[in-house]
């Protein structure tokens, strides 16, 4: 099993713990003087990820620890957060279809949606019933809307 | 979240939303938003410029307000969103359809009554 340290955060299954996964990742960029906007991504990317995971990928009766761990790069950082539900390569689902009307807007599925918008390169392996998914970010200045 | 509220000119309410509009955050301002989005025929700005994150589910709580509001005669706008905010916003393609002025004071001519409208 993995353990915890500086640069990673062990969390149970259950939205309460996602304040604890927003200051993690917004004390380490802070340590890691990652340039705003990029800290940015990586608190909105790892939020909806494990809030993903916590909705979708629950398997079985039991507890279940979410992992995540902050490595930096050299022109960047990687962060790899694995579970033990459901296999789930977000590469393979499909994106929302762009709306016609407002009517026809989707008010969900925009989370998967976005770690592949906001993030540079997202990774998926599945390991010993572990889903191992990494997004890579660049250090960059903000990008215009 | 911190919502308030404050009447503007020509009968147009401003909403200020403030925080994080994550799950918690959402869930803290989702009854009284809907309160004041759905229940009425309004024309609403909603000002997002204090709100620092905005995820998925805060999507989902901007659309089926907007939803509603228009199905009552209602119209919504939103203004001046942080960066991310706005990217956010266009990712999910809200802009096309909930109309995102640069401030309050634009977002307030935008809702002027459109033409052939009382």
């Amino acid at each position: 099993m993995v353990r915890e340290t500086v640069d990673s955060l062990i969390v149970n299954s259950e939205f309460s713990e996602l304040g604890r996964v927003a200051e993690w990742v917004q004390d380490w960029t802070r340590q890691h003087r990652v340039p705003e906007w990029t800290a940015g991504l990586v608190d909105l990317c790892s939020t909806e990820a494990v809030t993903n995971i916590m909705m979708h990928a629950r398997s079985g009766p039991g507890d279940h620890r979410i992992f995540l761990r902050l490595d930096s790069q050299p022109d960047g950082l990687a962060l790899e957060i694995q579970d033990d539900g459901t296999p789930f390569d977000p590469r393979q689902a499909d994106p929302p279809k762009p709306p016609s009307s407002l009517e026809d807007a989707k008010s969900s599925g925009w989370g998967v949606q976005i770690l592949h918008h906001f993030s540079d390169e997202l990774r998926y392996r599945r390991v010993d019933g572990r889903n191992h998914l990494t997004l890579i970010f660049q250090l960059r200045p903000p990008v215009q809307p | 979240m911190q919502l308030t509220t404050e009447p503007l000119a020509s009968g147009v309410e401003k909403i200020a939303l403030a925080g994080r509009m994550d799950i918690a955050g959402t869930e803290e301002i989702d009854d009284r938003f809907k309160h004041l989005t759905t229940e009425r025929s309004a024309l609403i700005v909603v000002e997002l410029s204090q709100v620092s994150f905005l995820a998925s589910i805060g999507i989902r709580t901007l659309v089926s307000s907007a939803k509603a509001l228009a199905r009552n005669g209602g119209r919504m706008v939103l203004a001046s969103p942080q960066p991310l905010v706005g990217a956010v916003l266009k990712l999910a393609c809200i802009d096309s359809f909930i109309p995102v002025y640069a401030d309050v004071e634009a977002a307030c001519a935008g809702l002027k009554p459109r033409s052939g409208e009382n």
